[in-house]
């Protein structure tokens, strides 16, 4: 009886995919003429993958590596997605709330924050038609 | 079963609740029914 939700992926796939983040990342504020800047958020995202990579065998690691995966973690996961998704979205309300008392347009933030919305709108519906 | 030790841990200890499919290939595992293996908390 089959019961993990899909293949684990190799420890290595994560951690590369987070320092690949690294080029583009210095690319683009090196075109935006901060190549400073772009160091260190590429130095950042670069760490950030090497210490997926070498972190060590704790299950949150291998949880974040994508190399654990059965049905509770594949739920945890969920959880944690979750709480990620609710922490940003109060986090941009509160940077919309802002901008506007600020006496801005706010347009990024409530762009956003409709973005959010509208993926969560189509998630549901989608889910619940093939649910 | 493919689920990992930490999870069998977790179920042992109560922490977590298996899905059905897991709950029957244990009990399948044990050549018993779900029923002997776990114990439905109707307080829950």
């Amino acid at each position: 009886m089959q019961t993990s939700p899909g293949k684990p992926v190799p420890s290595w796939v994560v951690p590369t995919l987070v320092a690949a983040v690294a080029l583009p990342t210095f690319l683009a504020f090196w075109v935006g003429g901060q190549p400073e800047l772009g160091a260190l958020w590429a130095g950042v995202s670069v760490v950030f993958g090497l210490a997926l990579a070498v972190g060590g065998r704790s299950e949150t690691l291998r949880m974040l590596r994508g190399n654990e995966d059965d049905e509770r973690t594949m739920l945890l996961e969920y959880k944690a997605t979750t709480a990620t998704g609710i922490v940003l979205i109060v986090a941009l309300l509160g940077l919309f709330l802002a901008s506007g008392i600020r006496g801005e347009n706010g347009l990024v933030y409530g762009a956003l924050l409709l973005l959010g919305e509208a993926t969560h709108l189509v998630a549901l519906a989608v889910l619940n038609r093939k649910s | 079963m493919q689920v990992s030790r930490q999870t069998i841990n977790a179920i042992e200890t109560e922490r977590y609740t298996p899905s059905l499919p897991l709950a029957l290939a244990l009990a399948r595992y044990f050549q018993t029914t779900v029923e002997e293996v776990f114990h439905a908390d109707e307080s829950r």
